[in-house]
Formats: structure tokens, sequence, C-alpha cells
């Protein structure tokens, strides 16, 4: 039972409104009140930031916490961080000292008239000693005649502690909602759940599939050599498991590739073959599921109602999907492109942050990409250490050559031109 | 069998009937002719003529011009024949013999005004008749664009890129934002409405070019190129029919005689242009097709009395004005001759035609989209028909009025070809097979090149024998017809021809194989009908009654069809009662009121009696061995030929009422009735469900590495289960009732500023809904297993929606002929548009299961159950509100100016002021956007 103390911290107040030299926006004395959602006792916080992103200009302003905020008046997001440490007893009876950071998120704040005052809440994210998703490469290859192939998609999670970790039974979920599109979702349980139209679960009895500190699993579409049906594309038979969707149907072909584990499929909203969005305007995370899929299939149905409006006319619209709690998730990342996006589908409790390949509505040049998560640093036994903060914003590195690619040096765009870096994260070279 | 010795009884009664000789001694003469234009040899249909001696007898010529008058006392006469724009005819006659006139008018055409708009016909039901004039200066692409001028009918941009379907009398399945939105389900509207060209009907039941990834075979038909155009089932594209040859078109949106069969809805018969005329030539351009037409009627023997009209149309339209991607062509061209024979004992009336159309569909993808350029639909129409009307009248016959033998045959060569880039996602799959069977299908690793090919000939023949008596019975005049219609259809094309290994998806359901059409039975339909057409007077009132009934049947239909040997009766019944006229000022008020019932009748197609067999195909093995894939996968198959006939299918049926009231004061008319129309028995395809069992085969048991070849099917264990799979059948399970009040004023011309006023109006409901319980599969995989592989819902449901609408066009009509001038200006509203979902229950009565093959009641005990739980589809009970699209106005010109003699000049703008305001719509506001559309042409007159 976590006790939940509101600190309320006034950072700043009230200075007289300016427009002075000759600046023709006026200016927003803006005060902030962060709102801490956990117990913060015995943590010490440090390097408390708000980073205000104007959403016309794209202009940031980062500024430390306890300075005067003055702004030019515009619609602004909203980006706390700040780093936590605190005390805690391991399996060993030992003290260590934790770290974690801080996060929050708002968006689309109207920063207007001589001051604005709002309240911005935080979430403490700490390492939760489970696997984080390393890379997610959604967007699929070209064949050579520039058409889409998507059969290759694939996600890597890792395990960034310093422990052997277990992925037996841990879910891989799609978000059924798209960043690009938001409705009121009646009835709204987004800050404590999140809404899934798919799920697909590692197989294993607990121990059956261990993975070393520093290593990784590719979850990844079909587990074959896809240069046979396209060129351009590249070998997932190595690959650790697939989602496999099994059916009777030469309609909708999907291949159980004998070299690799099927994914337990759960439920899936669709008939043929399960793709992640490519796009990218969905949102992923890995989950831990505390009950029996028996259970999961029949409690946490969530039927919702909307309404579209278009110009076309309204639609009033009522649907089913699944709802996980996001206590049960282990990482998320939200995933849009900056034009279209609207709102991040998982609160910032589970990633403050969201993470791009490309940047417009089909954006051309999105395809062999991937967002891979940024290496903080490098240990002497060449073991990489990731950077997980909790706002993904941050924490991934976007329009990455997919590290399958640098791997087998196989095509980065539609002509065939082949991959020839190589690096830990996406940016940072690798010299080996 | 005996019906058709009935049929030959009644023909030759009928011929025997023509030539009996009546030789008694008579007192009375029987005064017929024919009237005719002086200039242009036109017969003048409704030309009144009045022979005035001790007493007054008249009669209004008939359709051809023709006219007789019966029961004459000997004696001389003054005869006096008039009609509207030509000089009144007066001379004196003697009547001592029967006697037969060919009398010809002259037009006073140099200052004659015109009629621009449509006018409701005098008869006994509601019907339009437009005229050459009104189809100028409405300066039509095609003949949609006429529809504008039926009440209730409003402007529309021309729509080349789909096929351009009639629906009469009602508002159409609408979109959620109240545009129109077609449905397969519902294409007896426009399937069930006859077009007739020169009296021979234009047959589209063996029509068949589509695709297997169309909606005709395929319930997820999406919009691409080919659905749009596909005709099958939906009658007659009146994209392909030219305007320019035509004379007149009466639009029988009502009751239509017993004479026309195998329709539902209504009539739309075309009279082409059978006259002199000067070389006339026309050229329209507007923002989306050039169009340019000659014709020229000419008299070849004066002493012979032959007429012929040659004329010929092109037509090269886009579907938007700025992209070149999606184009349609129309040529047409026609040979008419028109003789007139005149005999002792008879004359003879010979019209023969020879007509082509040719048109061509093109259409390619977005070259972003469109790798490599391959992807191109495209799809050719030829049409080529011989006609010959013969109609024989006896001016000296009391009782035998004519006999009229009309016949036609026509030749189709259809051809739609379409060429895709096909992209198999990992691999496809294609189909070896075109029998039932276990096969091993051929995988497609890579993309491919697939080119389709429907190739059909449609062969129609149509013969058509009617003869009309009349005899008067103490104050009854009866008019009586009778005949017989015999229609035979056969389409003798080369059908769908592909290459099963590289079909047009790999991964759609592909459930089509090849198919000859010629190897299909024809279709045969006969029909008889008798009329009975009665006036008399009853006091000072007038009473018209028009009574028939027509019969129905396919012919030659195999034993297994509920259809065999079955005969349907259309009964129809027209009464008209004219009040006397009352003088008011100094004109008259007349007043009539008109009432029918009547039932029509319309067969299913070819389509629907023989579709195409559904290849049901279960992969048993799915094995793809990832060290040597070309060689060593396998994917084996059992295919299952599912029958999709249904031999019950019957004939769809409407049942039709309608009254109306017709008032005229002088040159003003007003008409205003209330119809309403009833069918539950349209035609549409509706799934159904069945277990089919198949070998599920364990690929874990296949050792990649000891593979020397293909795995042996013989080696690796299996399960024998089943599931559950959908095919389609053709069912009478389509509602559609249509309501609503109908009104048509034409207002003298007002002098001083010579205009006329036109208004038509209308408000139609009209309610489209299935009338069976409907199978609907959900799409959810739980546990990796397919809901619907086990459990299919039925859901009593109604799928269809109930729709209103009022809209009115009210058109000023100025005139000044001596200027050559004519200028229309049409103000169109459409004052509300209202549609409404019908109710449908998310939660099945019923489902299937495929453990037992057996219908279960659905619980609340299945809501709980982890698979059935998906059957209950959520509805937003929001979703059926009634959704409303308010007033939209719009203001259309059209100007007709003749320059010099022999040019003139015209051209319109619609839309060009507009009035659409912003609504709410569930707390949204809408905004309207409105194009103007315009374009001008010239006229040439040598």
């Amino acid at each position: 039972m976590i006790k939940k103390a509101h600190i309320i911290l006034l950072l700043a107040l009230i200075v007289t409104a300016s427009c002075s030299d000759g600046s023709l926006t006026p200016y927003t004395t803006t005060g902030v009140t962060v709102n801490y959602t956990d117990d913060m006792t015995d943590m010490t916080i440090s390097d408390e930031q708000l980073i205000f992103k104007n959403i016309s200009t794209g202009a940031e302003t980062t500024i430390s916490v306890g300075q005067t905020i003055s702004l030019p008046e515009g619609l602004y997001d909203c980006t706390y961080k700040a780093s936590v440490q605190y005390l805690a007893v391991d399996e060993m009876a030992e003290s260590v000292t934790m770290t974690g950071t801080l996060n929050g998120f708002l968006e689309s704040i109207k920063i207007t008239g001589s001051e604005v005052s709002f309240t911005i809440d935080v979430y403490l994210s700490i390492s939760k000693d489970d696997f984080i998703i390393e890379e997610i490469f959604f967007t699929g290859t070209l064949r050579t005649s520039g058409s889409q192939y998507y059969g290759d998609s694939y996600v890597k999670i890792y395990n960034n502690t310093d422990n052997v970790l277990y992925a037996d039974g841990l879910a891989f979920v799609e978000s059924k909602f798209l960043s690009t599109q938001y409705y009121d979702y009646t009835p709204n349980i987004r800050a404590d759940e999140m809404t899934i139209h798919a799920i697909y679960v590692i197989p294993g009895s607990g121990t059956d599939y261990p993975v070393q500190p520093g290593e990784s699993l590719i979850l990844c579409d079909t587990g074959i050599n896809h240069t046979l049906a396209n060129s351009n594309s590249f070998d997932l038979s190595e690959a650790d498991f697939e989602w496999y969707d099994v059916s009777t149907s030469p309609s909708y072909l999907d291949i159980d590739s004998p070299t690799v584990t099927n994914l337990d499929k759960w439920y899936c909203y669709t008939l043929s073959f399960f793709v992640l969005h490519n796009r990218g305007y969905k949102s992923y995370a890995l989950a831990r599921i505390p009950v029996d899929m028996q259970t999961y299939l029949t409690d946490y149905q969530y039927t919702y109602t909307y309404t579209m409006y278009l110009a076309a006319g309204t639609f009033p619209m009522e649907q089913d999907a699944y709802r996980l709690p996001n206590s049960w998730i282990v990482d998320g990342v939200n995933c849009s492109v900056e034009t279209e996006r609207v709102w991040n589908i998982l609160p910032a409790s589970v990633d403050a942050g969201w993470t791009h390949c490309g940047y417009t509505d089909s954006d051309a040049t999105r395809y062999f990409k991937s967002v891979r998560r940024k290496a903080n640093y490098i240990t002497e036994d060449g073991i990489k250490v990731l950077q997980d903060t909790g706002n993904s914003t941050d924490d991934f590195n976007t329009e990455c050559i997919p590290s399958i690619i640098e791997d087998q040096q196989t095509s980065i765009d539609a002509n065939g031109t082949k991959a020839t870096t190589r690096t830990w994260d996406g940016v940072l070279i690798r010299e080996d | 069998m005996s019906y058709i010795r009935t049929t030959l009884i009644l023909l030759t009664i009928t011929i025997q009937f023509v030539t009996l000789n009546a030789k008694e001694v008579r007192t009375t003469v029987i005064y017929s002719g024919e009237i005719r234009d002086s200039q242009t040899r036109e017969t003048l249909p409704y030309a009144t003529v009045i022979l005035e001696g001790e007493e007054r007898y008249s009669a209004i010529s008939d359709d051809d011009g023709n006219f007789k008058i019966l029961n004459i006392p000997l004696g001389s006469y003054n005869l006096s024949i008039s009609y509207i724009g030509y000089a009144k005819q007066e001379l004196r006659v003697s009547l001592y013999s029967d006697r037969y006139d060919d009398i010809q008018l002259t037009s006073d055409y140099e200052l004659q005004e015109v009629v621009v708009t449509a006018t409701e016909s005098n008869g006994m039901t509601a019907s339009s008749i437009i005229n050459r004039e009104a189809m100028s200066h409405l300066q039509p692409t095609s003949f949609a664009d006429l529809m504008e001028l039926l009440p209730g009918g409003i402007s529309k941009d021309p729509n080349m890129g789909s096929a351009n379907t009639v629906s009469l009398r009602e508002t159409g399945t609408l979109s959620s934002s109240g545009t129109s939105s077609s449905s397969s389900d519902y294409s007896i509207s426009s399937l069930g409405t006859l077009f007739i060209v020169d009296g021979a009907p234009i047959n589209t039941d063996v029509n068949m070019q589509y695709t297997p990834l169309s909606s005709t075979i395929n319930s997820s038909g999406s919009l691409t190129a080919e659905e749009n155009r596909n005709i099958t089932n939906k009658g007659v594209d009146m994209r392909s029919i030219s305007t320019d040859d035509i004379e007149s078109v009466e639009v029988i949106r009502g009751i239509p005689s017993v004479e026309y069969g195998n329709l539902t809805s209504g009539v739309i018969n075309i009279k082409k242009i059978r006259k002199e005329t000067p070389i006339t030539a026309r050229f329209k351009v507007d923002g989306f097709s050039k169009l340019f037409s000659m014709g020229k009627g000419f008299s070849a023997s004066k002493e012979r009395d032959i007429i012929i009209n040659i004329d010929g149309g092109y037509l090269d339209s886009k579907v938007d004005p700025t992209n070149n991607l999606e184009n349609y062509q129309r040529i047409n061209g026609s040979l008419r001759l028109t003789s007139n024979v005149l005999r002792s004992s008879y004359a003879l009336r010979i019209s023969s035609t020879v007509d082509y159309t040719g048109s061509i569909d093109n259409s390619k993808e977005d070259p972003d989209i469109n790798f490599g350029n391959i992807d191109e639909y495209k799809s050719v129409y030829n049409r080529g028909t011989l006609g010959n009307n013969l109609k024989w009248t006896f001016p000296k016959r009391p009782a035998v009025k004519l006999v009229d033998l009309n016949s036609s045959v026509s030749l189709q060569y259809d051809k739609l070809s379409q060429t895709l880039l096909v992209s198999p996602q990992r691999y496809g799959l294609a189909p070896t097979n075109t029998e039932s069977g276990e096969y091993d299908a051929t995988v497609l690793f890579s993309e491919y090149t697939s080119t389709y090919q429907c190739e059909g000939i449609p062969f129609t023949a149509y013969i058509k024998l009617k003869s009309e008596y009349e005899f008067k019975i103490i104050n009854v005049n009866n008019n009586i017809k009778v005949g017989a219609q015999w229609d035979y259809s056969k389409n003798f094309g080369t059908g769908q021809i592909y290459d099963l290994s590289t079909p047009l998806s790999a991964t759609g359901n592909w459930s089509s194989r090849p198919r000859a059409y010629s190897e299909i039975p024809a279709i045969q339909n006969l029909s008889l009908f008798a009329e009975e057409y009665l006036t008399t007077k009853v006091g000072n009132n007038s009473l018209d009654i028009l009574a028939g009934v027509r019969t129905n049947s396919l012919v030659g239909l195999d034993s297994r069809y509920a259809l065999h040997g079955k005969v349907y009766l259309d009964p129809r019944l027209n009464i008209k009662w004219s009040f006397p006229k009352i003088k008011i000022g100094r004109q008259n008020l007349n007043i009539a009121l008109v009432g029918g019932l009547g039932w029509t009748t319309k067969m299913p197609t070819l389509n629907y009696l023989y579709p195409d067999s559904k290849f049901i195909d279960i992969t048993q093995l799915a094995y793809y061995d990832t060290s040597n894939p070309t060689e060593y996968s396998r994917f084996n198959v059992v295919s299952y030929e599912q029958d999709q006939t249904n031999y019950d299918i019957e004939a769809a049926r409407n049942r039709k009422w309608e009254v109306s009231l017709d008032l005229s004061y002088g040159e003003n008319r007003l008409s205003v009735g209330y119809f309403n129309e009833a069918m539950s028995s349209g035609f549409r395809y509706v799934n159904v469900y069945s277990a089919y069992s198949y070998k599920d085969y364990d690929e874990s048991s296949i050792v990649s590495s000891s593979l020397q070849s293909q795995p042996d099917l013989s080696t690796i264990p299996y399960v024998e289960t089943s599931k559950l799979e959908s095919y389609r059948l053709a069912e009478n399970g389509s509602t559609l009732n249509k309501q609503g009040v109908e009104l048509q004023f034409s207002s003298q011309r007002i002098k001083p500023i010579r205009t006329a006023i036109n208004i038509t109006g209308a408000w139609f409901r009209s309610t489209y809904s299935n009338s069976l319980p409907l199978f609907i599969s959900v799409s959810d995989v739980v546990d990796n297993v397919s809901v619907s592989d086990m459990y299919v819902g039925l859901y009593d449901w109604e799928d269809g929606q109930k729709n209103h609408t009022l809209t009115s066009n009210i058109t000023l009509d100025t005139q000044v002929p001596e200027w050559g001038f004519i200028f229309t200006t049409s103000i169109q509203t459409s004052w509300y548009i209202k549609r409404q979902l019908l109710w449908r229950d998310g939660t099945p009565v019923a489902y299937l299961s495929v453990y037992d093959g057996e219908i279960h009641p659905y619980t609340d005990e299945s809501a709980t159950d982890l698979y059935l739980q998906y059957l209950i589809i959520s509805e937003n009970s929001e979703k059926f509100n009634e959704m409303t699209v308010p007033m939209s106005l719009y203001v259309n010109f059209k100007a007709t100016k003749s320059i010099g003699k022999y040019l003139s000049l015209s051209l319109f703008v619609n839309k060009i002021l507009d009035y659409t305001p912003d609504y709410e719509s569930n707390g949204v506001t809408i905004r309207r956007n409105v194009d103007a559309y315009f374009g001008i042409e010239l006229n040439l007159k040598i």
C-alpha cells in the first residue's frame, strides 16, 4: 500500500507581464504547480527541469525549477524531468542507492494573457527490473518495384538489468487507438488502463527463456528468410519468437516458421494476420499479466462509445477492446508522426514522450527505418546500458537503420543500397 | 408446353379477327387517317380531329398520328384538325363511304414557343414527357442528365466514372452524410426499370462483366474502378444512351399498361427522331467532357413516302477535370428508315433501325501507388441492334384498329480487362484445381503481374405481336389490346479468362475459377397480355377505365427451379374520372381524378439464376521450409466446389397504387398525386454458412533437416476437423417500400414578361431493408482460434434504412421567339434529406455451431461463453437516430440564342448561386462547398 503524499511546490510567481524591448509577441508569466503522484519521502530530487515547446514555432525553452517563467504567448507542450535518488534494500539485505527519474507531460497548454498557472502531475519512473523495449521496426521494407512489404517487422526487447530475466509469460500488446485520432472515448480509462486489441504472450513455464544482462530477444512477425519474397528484406529465421496467426483460409497466409517459436496468441482483432501499424501511429507495451488467459479474456473486456465528427457528418460508434492495467506494464512506448499527432495514447506515468519513424503521414522515407533506444554508455565488458527515463522522446533515437539490417548488411532502400554502418543504438558507432 | 400452345392459339385468333370481313349494309361509316407535319413528314400524336354535322364527333390522334372515328352517319361534315404550333386546318368532307385521309398540317414554326421542361402526360397514370426542345435546352451529356426534369429530380454534375443507374420515385440508399450510396442489395430499383427504344426493350439480363473481386460475387467488394462501373444485375447504364437522336421520352412512373412487362419500377420509353430534318450538328464543351454529334433526316422517296434518318455522335469525358487517368468515351451511330405504305384495305407503317453504341471506360491508378505503371482497368462495350416494327392500320374495318409486330435482335461485345501488380506479403497461394478435391496449391513467392479478362457476348432477341380493336356498345367506347411477347437472351462470351496461377489477388478471397459464359443456358421470357380501355360518359362526367392483365413466365427453365412452369399474373387497373368543365372567366376549369392499382413482376437475371460456383478452399497443411522454401515447402488445400444456385428463387414483385388530381385552367395545369409501392421480394445475395471438414496436418512433426524433397503427406499425422465457411445465394431478400407525393405545375405564358412558370416537387419516403434474417460473422480471434470458424450468429435485424426527402424545382422559362432567345432559371431546392438506420439488435437470436451443424438459440448463458460472447455486435444507439441534412438551394441558368438562320448558341451554369447554410450535426458545424458546373454548346442547322 503506497501512501500518497501530495507535496505541492509553487515554483514561480507573478511578475508583471511585459512586452518591452520592441518584441511584438506579449510574454506571459507562468506559474507551474508540480504534483508528485508517488510517495517521495526519503527521496532526493535533483536537476528539476521544465521544457516548454511552442507547438506552432517548435521553439524549446528549458527552465530550471525555481526560475521565473516568462514565455511568449502561445500553445505549449510542457515536459517535466528530474532525477531521483533513494535508498533501498536489496536481496542480500544490504542498503543500496537506487536512481530513477520523475516524468511529467502536459499537452496543448494555452499560455496567454498576463499570467497563467497550471498543475503538472509527475510520476516516478524507476527501473522495474524487467525487460524494456530496445527497438521497434514497424515501417517494413520496399520491394525493388517500390511496393510495400510488411512481413518483416520486429520488436527487440532487452535485459537492461544486471541480473538474469525470464521472458516466460511476458506479453506484447498493441494499442487499439491511434495517436493521430482522438475521440471522447467513454468511459475514459486512459489514466489507469491501456486499451489494446492484440495481445501475444511469450510461452514458457517460468524459467524456459532466460535472458542474460545485456542480451536481447527478437519478437518478429514471421521468422523466415524474407529475401525470397523481397530481395530487399532480411533473414528473420534466427529470431526468438514470432506472432503466428494460424488460419485455415488460404486468403490469410501467415507462415509458421519451424525455426522460430510462436508466441501464444491470446486475442487479436483481425481474422487476417497481425502487422504492426506501418506508419507508426500506435503505442506498444510489454506487460506481466498476473491472471490466466481465460480470466483475462472474460474479465477485462472494455466497451466504449464515442462519436466521430467528420465533414461528412457525425458517426456515433460503439466498440469493444481489452483493457490492460498500466500497473501491469513493464515498459511502454508511444509512437506517432509530427504532422499528424493528436495525443499520447499512453499516459505520462508509462511514457511521458513519444517517438517516430518519419515526420508526415505516409512518409515515403520511413521504410527500412526503426526506433532504437539510446545507449547511455558501454561497459568495459562491451555491454550497452540503455537509457530508460520513462520518456521515449528522450530515450529513443529516431529513423535509425534497424539493428538487423546493420548486422546482415542488407538493403536500406528500394534500390538495394546495402547498409555499411554498425552502431550500438542507431547513432553511437560500434568499433568492433 | 401448354402455355406456348395457348399463345399460338391466341395469335391465330388475332390474325383471323383481322382478316374477317364485315359485308353487311351499313348506315354509318368510318373516318380515319393519319396526321403529319407537311414538311418533315413527322407524325403528330395527340392532334384533335373534329367532325361537325348534325352531331359532333371527335378523336385524338394516337402515338403514331393515327386516328379513327367510328359510327358516323352518312353525310357531309366540317372537318377541323388542330395541333399546338400548327395552323388549324378546316375543310368540308363528304362521308358516304369509309374514308382514310393523310392529313398534313403546316407548322407556324417561325415564331413558336417551345416546351423546355418535362410535361405531365394527360394519361391514365403518372408519367412525364420530355421532348426534343427540352433536351436541347438542357444540354445533356447523356440520358442520365434528363432525370432532373422528373418530380424530385435535381441537377447533378456528370459522374462518368461510374455506372449511372436510374431510380424512380425513391430517395435511393444514402450514406451518413445524406449523399447517395449505391448498394447492390437494392439494385432492383434500376434493374426493375424497363428501357424501351422505338418499342424494343434494352435487355440487360445476361450482362455479366465483372471481376471476382467485385460485389457481384464477393460480399466484401470495395469501391474500385471496376466496382463503380459494374452493371451486372443493375439494368441499364444511362451513360451509354446519347440523347441527340431522341425525339421524345416518356417516363412512366406510375402503373404502366400491361403491354409492358418484366419490370417492377417503371418504364422509360424512348422514341427516336423519324422525320425530315436539316443537317444538325452539336458541339458541346464543359469542364468534364467534349461532345460532338451530327444528324440528318431526309426523304428518300416522296412518292413512296420513305424517310431516312442518319445520325452519330462522339463523347469524350473525364471523371474529374483535373485527372487524366480516368475517362469515358462513347460513340454512337444510328440509321433509321420509316416508310408508309397505303393500300386500299390497310395502311402499313414500317420503322426499321440499325443502331450502334460503343463505349470505353479507362482507369489507371495514381502513379504514386502504381508501381511500374502496371495497374489498369479497361472496359469496352459494343452494342448493335437491328429493329423492325410493322404496324398495320385498317381504315375500313370498324373493329380492328391495328396490328403491330415489333421485333429486334441485338448483339453485344463486351470486354473487361484488368492488369494488376500483385505483391504477396510473405508469400501467396494460388489455386490449381477446377474441381472439388485435395490439392497442393501454387505458392507465389514474389510479385507478379496478373491479367484478367472477362468477355461477354450477350445476344438478345425480342418479338412482340399486338393487336387493338375498338367498338362501341351503347355509349361505351371500348378499345381492346391483346398480344404476346417473347424475349430470348443468351451470353455467348468466353467469360472469365485468366491464369489460375496468377489471380488478381494473392491474399483476397480467391474463391473463383474461370467460367465460360457460353455454357450457361439462355433465358426466355414469355408473356401474354390483354387490356381493355373503356371510355364512357356518366352524365356530364367522363369515365376512363384501363384494365388489363399480363402473364409472366420463364420458359425452358430446368425443372429444379421453383420458377419452372410458374406463371405470374400482373393485374393492373387505372381509372380516370373527369368532371364536367366549369367555366370561370374566359377559360374552362377541368378537374380529373386518376387512380390505379397494379402489380409488376421482374424475373431474375442470368447471374441470379446461374451464379458462379464458389470454391471453398481450406488449408490442410501449411509447411514452409525455412532452409529450402522454394522446393520443400508444401501447401495442401482441400477444395469444395459449392454450387451457389438458389433453385427456390422467385420473381421480384412490386405492388403499386396511386391517386392523383389533375386540374387545368386554360393552359395552366396542376397535377398532384400520391403513390405507394411495396416490394418484399427484391433480389439480393445472402450469406449462408455450412460446416466443411478438412484434415489439420501437424506441421511440427516435419523434420526439416531430414527432408530430401517435399514432405510426404502420408507420413504426417493429422486430425479430421471442420470449420464454418460461407457462400452466397441469390434470394428474394430485399424489401423496398416507396411512398410519396409528386407535384407538377405549369403555368400559361405570362405575356408581358414572356415567362412561364413550371414547378415540380416531390416528397419521397423510401424504406430499404432485408426481408430475411441475416448471418453475420465476426473477426475476433481468441487463443489462436477464429470465433467465426466455430460459430456464426443469426441476427434478426433490419440492415436497412428509412429515408425521406423533399425536393422542389421551380423553373422560370422566358422565351422571345422573335429574337430566337430562350432563357431559363431554375431554382432547385432540397428542403431536407432525412436518413435513419433501422434498429439493429447486436445480440443474435441464434447461432450456427460447427460442432453439430445445427442452429441453437442464443441465450444469456451464451453471452458469457468465452467464444460465443464475441457474437454480440456492439452498436451505439445514437447511430440509429434520424440524421437530417437541412435545406440546400441552387440556381441554374440556361440560355439558348439563335444567331442567324443556321446557328444557335447555348450555355448553362448550374449552381451559379447557392444557399447551403452551415448546420449543426451532433454538435459539430458542417460546412458545405458548392462548385458551379458550366458548359457551352453550338448547334448548327444547315
